[in-house]
């Protein structure tokens, strides 16, 4: 079980200017996160990309789409079997117009419960967090594993002017 | 009181909140030669205070409206039934004329959802920086118009208790719906987008309803709902950063989807062989009609919005202006496609389609002249910077616009079907009382959704105008000093 | 039961097809009366015949030329044309018309939701919708045909060449172990026109008098260019 300590700032340059400090007592960007009511680049104050593969999961649900639409307008049309108008029993074009579609509605589902995963969300066991967030401080959420680092990691936040300091569980 | 930044910043510190009306006359007191987004000195408290205001801050006139629009829906609705019961002999349809004002208005709807596809998706892929506060408005607009739109497919069909034949679940008589069928594409098509605009509106939502939920003032009624639906979103980095990508993902998809959307709805009239219907140009008519009627539909919303909710300071007349260009290009392109479509009927002379023309001018001509004379009267004033950057004069151009779009969808369904192949069978058509009551609800009910949804949800994107915010400063150029955004390809 | 793309041809025993002269037809209507009688078709009364909204699956059209007194009126009854590609048929989002081995197209009352497209994409106009639901009177019930279902509202109708009498005639026939003989499958507008000026019958069966009809120099469908192939053929060559 780890400790979590989330430090409230007021502007982004003291947590910048912590990532040194941090460092020294060895906490690096993976036990580091910055919560903030709208995004900073990537960088602000640690490098911490992401690797995600929604690109992946967009792609296999289009093709599951892509699939399904093949079944529901290819398959269903040669198993009614029934002559309308002349045309062919199996005709593709309504076969890509409905595929196009089903591909765009699958790669946009998988992205959408891709992204609620990988976000870690729902959330409903309330993990670290404040309120003030929303009023644009800034959070800076540390994760340590005994509680005389924690110690160390509050001086730190202290020697840069945090606002609130409060300790969570294994917050990540 | 003083008003000068420092001033500002002090009292916000000490957690002072000023009332709105305070807060509305500073803004009237700002000079518009600034122009640009957001004032940058505004507090962070206020700029919550001030976005959010729509949600928490509901006057009488609010109630009053509502109320008026709940009874013309409740009217609409009354109709319906009414039409339901006796069949659809209550409308003005009669053979040959099988699709009336109905099919015109469903058009219509699906044409004006294109305003949150275009200005959200492109301008966000563009990274047109602007955009920032009509994100939310548009993407609304779209999802309601959508709304809309699919009930009147239930409207016009004969029998509305066998609607489900349309759709595939599979029974023991393996019937199945005739996918070679347009009206199938298109019911696939419109519910494909309704999912992914509903998907996209949610997605840019969730830091807002975050937002929402953390400043709701004590005790307020929403809280619950607005916890629920933040589905305890926090804002870490990582979250931003999935946020982001699937962001752009969805902004492409959705902007893959409307065009084929209209195109198919489209189709519903080209893949027939009625002449006057059957021309492949009505793909790419119809989707440039949409993307046209959807920003004047969105820069009337916009004035609305900033006039009732008093947003001037969020929603600036930057923003009109720009949106207003927009409106310009689109207005030439679609003259370009109108003219292309007449000069080929009128040149080659089908006797139907050049029998159809002339009826159009015959008929109705106070229409026609609405239509082109509105769009000519819009093109001519929207080349003024005067123009683009009053209010006023926007809101006029642009429900004129959609006015003429209205009545060019009308004069696409109806005066084709009007005459048709066989000579004999030629007649006219006059939508009835039942017909105009709903197509007028039906704007009733759009109107009501957004007015609930203003009170229920942020219809500002406040995350994306505070990630503005972030990324942009003021810079001193010799004596002049500019707004710069910085140039992050990791965020959008 | 096969069905080649893009074109009509199927083969099979039976095409059925009727002939129209138009050299002898008076425009009596005594052809819509009987379509109207065997087919169960509602009469919709004057306001609503003022408004177009007759139900008459066979309509005699009139058409004038020259001035008086030198006016000549031309009739044309235009039934449903049983088009071998037929343009409704594919629009129909239920599959609620289709095409059926006999060459004729079929409408399905059951499935038809309402939707109106394939009357919208007929050239001819020769489709009908129920505006309302109408009624018979307890007595006039009697009258009804039993082999010919009564539509209710909210459904697209139109000529089916007599499909009950086809239906029967083949059935008959198939007891018999034959085929259906010239002359005993004949629709209601055939049977009852006075000058003979409809002549119904199969063209797949090289006895049959419309099989040789179809053949006249005189021939012409209605509006070809749209490719439609009727199976409906006009004479007319004469004064």
């Amino acid at each position: 079980m780890s400790i979590t300590v989330l430090g409230l700032f007021d502007k982004i340059e003291e947590p910048a200017a912590m990532v040194k400090p941090l460092e020294d007592i060895s906490i690096h960007e993976k036990d580091m996160a910055l919560i903030s009511v709208a995004p900073y680049p990537d960088g602000t104050v640690f490098y911490d990309e992401d690797h995600s593969p929604l690109w992946a999961i967009a792609i296999i649900c289009g093709i599951i789409g892509f699939i399904a639409a093949c079944g529901l307008a290819g398959w269903t049309q040669w198993h009614i079997n029934l002559n309308v108008g002349g045309k062919p029993t199996l005709s593709i074009p309504p076969v890509v117009i409905i595929a196009y579609e089903f591909t765009l509605a699958g790669a946009v589902l998988g992205t959408f419960f891709g992204m609620i995963y990988y976000a870690q969300l729902p959330d409903w066991n309330d993990l670290a967090y404040d309120q003030e967030i929303s009023r644009s401080k800034i959070g800076v959420l540390v994760r340590c594993e005994d509680e005389a680092t924690a110690v160390k990691i509050e001086e730190i936040m202290r020697a840069h002017n945090v606002v609130t300091i409060k300790r969570g569980r294994d917050d990540f | 009181m003083t008003d000068n930044p420092s001033d500002r910043r002090n009292r916000a510190r000490a957690g002072e909140t000023p009332s709105l009306e305070e807060l509305r006359g500073i803004a009237a007191r700002k000079s518009a030669q600034h122009g640009n987004d957001i004032d940058l000195n505004m507090p962070e408290a206020w700029l919550n205070q001030y976005s959010l205001s729509p949600m928490f801050y509901t006057s009488k006139a609010y109630f009053i409206f509502t109320l008026a629009l709940s009874s013309v829906v409740a009217w609409g609705v009354a109709c319906w039934f009414y039409q339901i019961y006796n069949g659809m002999g209550v409308t003005g349809l009669r053979p040959p004329i099988f699709w009336g004002l109905y099919i015109a208005t469903f058009v219509f709807w699906v044409g004006l959802s294109h305003s949150g596809t275009i200005v959200s998706s492109l301008l966000r892929l563009t990274k047109a920086n602007w955009r920032r506060p009509v994100l939310r408005g548009a993407e609304a607009m779209t999802a309601f118009s959508l709304m809309v739109a699919g009930i009147f497919p239930m409207i016009h069909v004969g029998r509305v208790w066998r609607l489900y034949y349309m759709f595939p679940l599979p029974n023991q008589r393996s019937l199945w719906p005739n996918y070679r069928s347009p009206l199938a594409w298109d019911m696939m098509a419109i519910s494909v987008y309704l999912t992914a605009s509903m998907i996209f509106l949610y997605t840019g939502l969730l830091p807002d309803i975050a937002l929402a939920r953390d400043l709701c003032p004590k005790g307020n009624w929403r809280k619950g709902y607005l916890t629920v639906l933040s589905l305890g979103w926090r804002g870490t980095h990582r979250q931003w950063h999935v946020y982001e990508k699937a962001s752009t993902f969805l902004a492409v998809f959705v902007l893959l989807i409307a065009p084929s959307v209209h195109t198919i709805v489209s189709w519903d009239f080209a893949m027939s062989i009625t002449p006057g219907w059957h021309t492949p140009l009505f793909g790419p008519y119809f989707v440039v009609g949409a993307i046209y009627s959807g920003v004047a539909g969105v820069i009337t919303l916009m004035i609305i919005l900033r006039y009732v909710f008093g947003l001037d300071q969020i929603i600036r007349i930057m923003h009109l202006y720009n949106l207003a260009k927009l409106e310009l290009v689109m207005g030439v392109i679609w003259a370009y496609f109108y003219f292309v479509e007449f000069m080929t009927a009128w040149y080659a002379h089908n006797p139907v389609e050049f029998r159809i023309w002339e009826y159009e001018w015959e008929r109705f001509p106070h229409l026609m002249i609405i239509m082109l004379g509105g769009t000519a009267v819009a093109i001519f004033l929207l080349s003024f910077h005067k123009v683009r950057t009053s209010p006023a004069w926007l809101l006029g151009i642009t429900i004129l616009i959609n006015i003429g779009m209205y009545i060019e969808r009308y004069l696409i369904v109806v005066p084709v079907l009007t005459h048709r192949d066989n000579a004999y069978t030629w007649t006219d058509y006059t939508p009835s009382f039942i017909e105009i009551s709903v197509a007028a609800a039906a704007i009733a009910y759009f109107l009501l959704l957004y007015a609930v949804f203003s009170k229920l949800l942020p219809v500002v994107t406040v995350a994306d105008i505070r990630e503005g915010k972030i990324i942009s400063g003021d810079v001193r150029i010799g004596n002049r000093e500019l707004r710069v955004y910085a140039d992050v390809e990791e965020t959008l | 039961m096969k069905a080649k793309s893009f074109n009509s041809e199927v083969s099979n025993k039976y095409k059925w097809s009727m002939v129209i002269d138009l050299d002898k037809c008076n425009g009596c209507g005594a052809c819509t009366i009987a379509c109207q009688a065997e087919n169960n078709i509602a009469v919709v009364g004057e306001k609503l015949a003022s408004e177009k909204r007759t139900m008459s699956w066979l309509r005699v059209e009139r058409y004038f030329e020259g001035e008086w007194p030198e006016l000549r009126v031309i009739f044309l009854p235009m039934p449903c044309q049983q088009c071998g590609n037929a343009p409704c048929e594919p629009v129909c989002p239920v599959f609620a018309t289709y095409h059926n081995p006999d060459g004729l197209n079929a409408m399905v009352y059951n499935r038809c939701m309402g939707v109106r497209f394939c009357g919208n994409n007929c050239p001819y106009g020769v489709r009908k919708f129920n505006w309302f639901g109408y009624k018979w009177e307890a007595s006039l019930q009697e009258q009804l045909n039993p082999d010919v279902s009564v539509r209710e509202v909210g459904i697209m109708e139109k000529c089916t060449f007599c499909m009950q009498r086809i239906r029967r005639g083949k059935d008959t026939a198939k007891d018999e172990g034959r085929d259906v003989k010239d002359g005993e499958v004949v629709s209601a507008c055939a049977q009852s026109c006075p000058t003979k000026a409809i002549s119904f019958g199969n063209a797949n069966d090289p006895e049959s008098h419309v099989s040789k009809l179809v053949k006249s120099k005189r021939r012409f469908r209605l509006l070809e260019e749209h490719g439609t192939d009727p199976s409906v053929i006009y004479l007319k060559g004469g004064a």
